[in-house]
């Protein structure tokens, strides 16, 4: 554990807990805390199915996004690589859209995050498939743009042939991501692919150490190439596709936390795994605290928070760290 | 005793054979300079010598386990890459990665710093430094690898002659200490007052192996480089100078 892990550990139970006790049902700390443990009343209720499961899969959104956005950066050493670039994201999104456009989502709850994951697991079937054996990965670049791209394009067919309006609000909406609405259900669905594609990304520290030093100096450190790409496009694929099967699409965490915490790891990418998993937690808790306050009666999307969040963030930062970029 | 044996070795592109069935042995105490013209061959095969490029035939590192491979053989490629802003010490702490003891990591790291001269680098940012200082702190990477062969492909491309000097020492050193060292050299002067042996490529094919003297022959430099050079073996070691194109 690194310097400023304790720190982020601090700052995510904090957001944690701010997620739990701001919303409409203005009520003190200690009462909502009290409701949230005993389960008696209208406040239990709001804390327990709305609250918690709202606050946990921000945890669950933040730690998958920022996780696997410094795998991807360790892993094609570029400092602009995300999660999205593999594809995953596009098309679990791909996914939800069809069961939303065809009304497959409304037969049962579990119809639309079961679409989006099995998209995207057709995703990581065709993204191996086209990448080829040898684990280099400017292939899995290009296998990535071209699902993303084909994922997009059949998004906005999905669109484009949208039954009704209705349909079509539903599901611009739903791409802009959000963790409002949700229950302990979604919770329970994205938790076990969550833990698996934690777990699998959190082993590859040290084959990311080795590969700051380039895919042949790796190789010759004992790093099995082949074995490491399967394992981060299926741990990524995994966590990624969860928390978009059940939260939408939401930008930026995975590129932004991870530059921002590169300089405190000392660039270590094994280090800046952990970090970024807090941070990421960290800043979608923040976004979603946001987007409750700065529009408490309305529907402000999380994702759309995020990219205005993000995006400038990202510019400060460029402009900050161009030198060293060059 | 042989640390590194090839035999028959071949690496196909396409249907033209770039490596073409090359045989070499490398023992203890060999430091063996890879020489020949752009394009013969030398990186092709020392990639495969590790098993980083599909072959045929036979390389006794390259038929091994990952982890074993990199236990027998520490390698440094031409590119020189560091991709963060690591670091000098994290970058050399990354060669005990495949022989990581916590009660030998720390010696061994040091102990490549202190060869490569870096002691007084280690908290520096590895990206910041020059291209020769990154050179030294790459070489340190592999010597904490601590492997009983080291393969390194131009080590002293783009070096000022004092640090292509040092690196050749060390290499030297390393060969005098009973470890197998292969380095591809474009420079013949340096690999001829350097190496104890030179394996001369051409077109995929080893021409010549021996002492600098036996390899280095007026009829090799015609055929192979296409040049006529000066070359003498003086009280302070070989002299090499190309004197005109044929």
């Amino acid at each position: 554990m690194n310097k400023i892990s304790p720190i982020l550990i601090a700052v995510l139970i904090l957001c944690f807990a701010g997620s739990l006790m701001i919303g409409q049902a203005d009520a003190p700390v200690g009462q909502s805390l009290r409701a949230l443990i005993t389960g008696d009343g209208p406040l239990a209720r709001v804390m327990q199915d709305i609250r918690l499961p709202r606050a946990l899969l921000g945890v669950m959104v933040g730690v998958s996004l920022g996780l696997s956005g410094a795998a991807m950066q360790g892993y094609l050493r570029n400092p602009l690589a995300e999660p999205g670039i593999i594809g995953i994201s596009g098309a679990a999104s791909l996914g939800a859209v069809v069961s939303l456009q065809t009304g497959f989502a409304t037969l049962f709850w579990l119809a639309l995050p079961a679409s989006a994951l099995s998209a995207a697991l057709v995703a990581v079937l065709l993204i191996l498939t086209l990448a080829g054996p040898r684990g280099g990965s400017l292939t899995l670049i290009l296998a990535g743009i071209a699902v993303s791209a084909l994922a997009g394009a059949l998004t906005s067919l999905a669109l484009n042939l949208s039954p009704n309006p209705y349909a079509t609000y539903e599901i611009v909406f739903w791409i802009m991501g959000s963790l409002a609405d949700r229950s302990m259900d979604h919770v329970w669905v994205a938790l076990p692919f969550c833990l698996i594609g934690w777990a699998m990304i959190a082993s590859l520290g040290p084959a990311l150490n080795a590969l700051s030093l380039g895919e042949d100096t790796a190789a010759s450190m004992g790093i099995n190439l082949a074995r490491t790409r399967m394992i981060l496009v299926i741990g990524v694929a995994a966590s990624v596709g969860a928390v978009t099967a059940v939260s939408g699409s939401i930008g930026f965490v995975g590129l932004i936390v991870p530059h921002i915490l590169r300089n405190f790891v000392l660039a270590r990418p094994s280090s800046l795994l952990y970090a970024s998993a807090l941070g990421g937690g960290i800043m979608v808790l923040a976004a979603d605290i946001a987007v409750r306050l700065i529009l408490p009666s309305g529907d402000l999307k999380l994702g759309v928070v995020m990219a205005l969040i993000g995006a400038p963030l990202f510019l400060h930062l460029i402009y900050k760290t161009r030198g060293g970029l060059e | 005793m042989s640390l590194l044996s090839i035999n028959g070795l071949s690496v196909l592109r396409g249907e033209c054979p770039v490596v073409d069935h090359v045989s070499l042995d490398v023992a203890e105490g060999d430091f063996i300079g890879l020489i020949g013209p752009n394009g013969a061959g030398k990186t092709t095969l020392m990639r495969a010598t590790l098993g980083l490029l599909p072959h045929t035939g036979r390389s006794s590192v390259s038929s091994l386990a990952p982890r074993e491979r990199a236990k027998r053989a520490a390698w440094m490629p031409q590119h020189r890459e560091i991709a963060w802003a690591m670091s000098v010490r994290d970058v050399v702490a990354l060669g005990r990665l495949s022989k990581h003891q916590a009660d030998q990591d720390d010696a061994a790291i040091e102990t490549a710093m202190i060869r490569m001269g870096l002691q007084h680098f280690a908290h520096r940012v590895a990206t910041q430094l020059s291209g020769g200082e990154q050179a030294r702190v790459l070489i340190a990477r592999a010597l904490a690898q601590q492997t009983p062969l080291l393969l390194a492909d131009e080590p002293t491309a783009s070096l000022d002659p004092e640090s292509q000097l040092a690196t050749m020492d060390v290499f030297r050193g390393l060969a005098q200490e009973g470890h197998g060292v292969i380095a591809s050299i474009h420079d013949l002067g340096l690999a001829a007052r350097s190496c104890t042996k030179l394996a001369l490529m051409h077109q995929g094919k080893l021409l010549a192996f021996g002492t600098p003297t036996e390899v280095l022959t007026k009829e090799n430099l015609r055929n192979v480089f296409r040049i006529d050079a000066y070359y003498e073996m003086t009280a302070h070691g070989a002299i090499f100078q190309p004197l005109s194109v044929i």
